[in-house]
């Protein structure tokens, strides 16, 4: 039940950009219609945040898919036993 | 209720605060320097009966020690509205709503399938005592799996959340 929501080894890219992605919308329309549902007032997001939100969701699945891989890949972290 | 509360809101935020530095970090030192180097010996000879042992021992471990975790995060999440209720943030807060958000539709269903993994269906222990090993290894790997998929978001989400509940930013 739990296996599909997990990242594969090896699919990392489309796990990570389709994840960024829905974090993205999920946060940023969240935080619209929450702030419209309780407080009355509806926001407008500013050209700023229309530019900065979708390229730190990129740089966010860049990253996640770099810890997928480096946790996935044989090289040895720090303080690894794998050495010894 | 409240009022009998209200003198305590320094305390119970004191309390908020240990449970959030426990669950975000108890963890960490035996997840990098022992969980991690363990399966990355797995991969790297995942028929080697010594790496295969190394990596159950660390699995089963890791399991025990994120009880400690597991015991912070439901005083969080008691403490959490008990503060939200006295300290009187709603809506007009944006960082509070970024937060909730966060908390409610990220942190909670991760916390929730780590719960299953670790300590109920998915308690590798169990499967082992229970002589059944093939329930044992899937459920090593499906571990592996989720904490191979939520290590960053868990470290960007957390470091995240107790920046905005300690700088309080406003957005709008």
């Amino acid at each position: 039940m739990l296996a599909p929501l997990f990242s594969r080894e090896g699919r990392y890219r489309r796990y990570a950009f389709v994840l960024a992605g829905g974090l993205l919308v999920y946060l940023f329309g969240g935080f619209l219609l929450a702030k419209w549902l309780f407080t009355g007032a509806a926001v407008y997001p500013s050209p700023a945040a229309l530019v900065g939100l979708p390229v730190g969701a990129f740089l966010f699945a860049l990253i996640h898919i770099s810890s997928m891989k480096q946790l996935d890949s044989v090289r040895s972290s720090a303080g690894s036993h794998k050495a010894d | 209720m409240l009022d009998a509360l209200a003198p305590w809101y320094m305390q119970i935020k004191l309390v908020h605060m240990l449970a959030v530095m426990v669950w975000l970090f108890s963890t960490a030192v035996g997840y990098q320097n022992y969980l991690v180097p363990a399966f990355k010996a797995w991969i790297a000879a995942p028929s080697d009966t010594q790496t295969i042992a190394m990596r159950n021992l660390a699995m089963e471990r890791f399991d025990r020690g994120v009880i400690l975790e597991h015991i912070a995060f439901p005083v969080i999440m008691i403490t959490g509205p008990i503060l939200w209720v006295l300290s009187g943030y709603g809506a007009n807060s944006d960082w509070f709503v970024l937060k909730m958000l966060i908390v409610f539709g990220i942190f909670l269903p991760i916390e929730i399938a780590d719960y299953h993994l670790s300590h109920f269906r998915g308690s590798k222990k169990r499967h082992r005592l229970a002589g059944d090993m093939d329930e044992y290894e899937r459920n090593i790997r499906l571990h592996w799996r989720f904490l191979v998929t939520v290590t960053w978001p868990i470290m960007f989400f957390g470091l995240l959340v107790v920046g905005l509940a300690v700088l309080k930013p406003q957005f709008t």
